[in-house]
């Protein structure tokens, strides 16, 4: 794999990450917690991936292997940054909707028992 | 044949848009009309097009791009992950071709 298809390729994963999550949300905001548990995870396997791909280009400058720096290196770092962050938020998210939807229904037993 | 690849910021695709370009010369394609725009654009720019090429890293924009490229009358695809991550100008161009046809 050459350069650019390492950056292309961090690319992808991160964007892929980040759909996944904002996928999951809307699951989540559907009240189906399931699915959208198991879109974080093919996520954070999409993650991983783009992480693994940039660790061995940093591991390869440690090693004294001198890494060209591009504008579409930079731009790849910036949509993993993002996909990594979109992910740690949107599971706080998730957790307040789950949160918010269990004393919604909490609410409408104590109503209906009235 | 104009084709408009579009992505997060119009950076990543921006490259392919080179590569596109040498394979439709190498085919000797006449009139190839190729240009790269970030998603925030593509209002701006869909109605000079034939067919649009989305990158697969901005999928969750799916809903909008859809609506958009409907609205529009244009056919439109996601990138295929191999061949974006290989940076393979010619598949696309294939893609692109395909879309064309229906």
């Amino acid at each position: 794999m050459d350069k650019e298809q390492i950056v292309f390729t961090i690319i992808l994963h991160a964007g892929n990450a980040r759909s996944y999550c904002f996928e999951a949300l809307a699951l989540a905001r559907g009240g189906k917690h399931t699915e959208a548990s198991a879109r974080l995870d093919q996520a954070a396997q999409e993650l991983k991936k783009a992480h693994s791909m940039q660790f061995d280009l940093l591991q390869a400058e440690a090693n004294g292997e001198k890494q060209e720096m591009s504008l579409l290196l930079i731009h790849a770092q910036d949509h993993l940054m993002n996909a990594s962050l979109a992910k740690d938020l949107i599971k706080e998210l998730i957790s307040m909707v789950h949160d918010k939807q269990l004393s919604s229904v909490g609410m409408n037993i104590i109503e209906s028992g009235q | 044949m104009k084709i408009l690849l579009v992505c997060a910021s119009g950076m990543s695709t921006g490259l392919l848009v080179n590569k596109m370009r040498k394979e439709g010369e190498k085919r000797n394609i006449l009139n190839l009309n190729i240009f790269a725009c970030s998603v925030d654009e593509i209002e701006k720019y869909i109605s000079h097009y034939d067919v649009v090429l989305v990158a697969p890293q901005i999928r969750y924009k799916e809903k909008y791009i859809y609506a958009l490229a409907s609205s529009k009358d244009k056919g439109y695809a996601f990138i295929d992950g191999v061949h974006y991550g290989r940076v393979d100008g010619n598949k696309i161009l294939d893609q692109a071709f395909g879309l064309m046809r229906t």
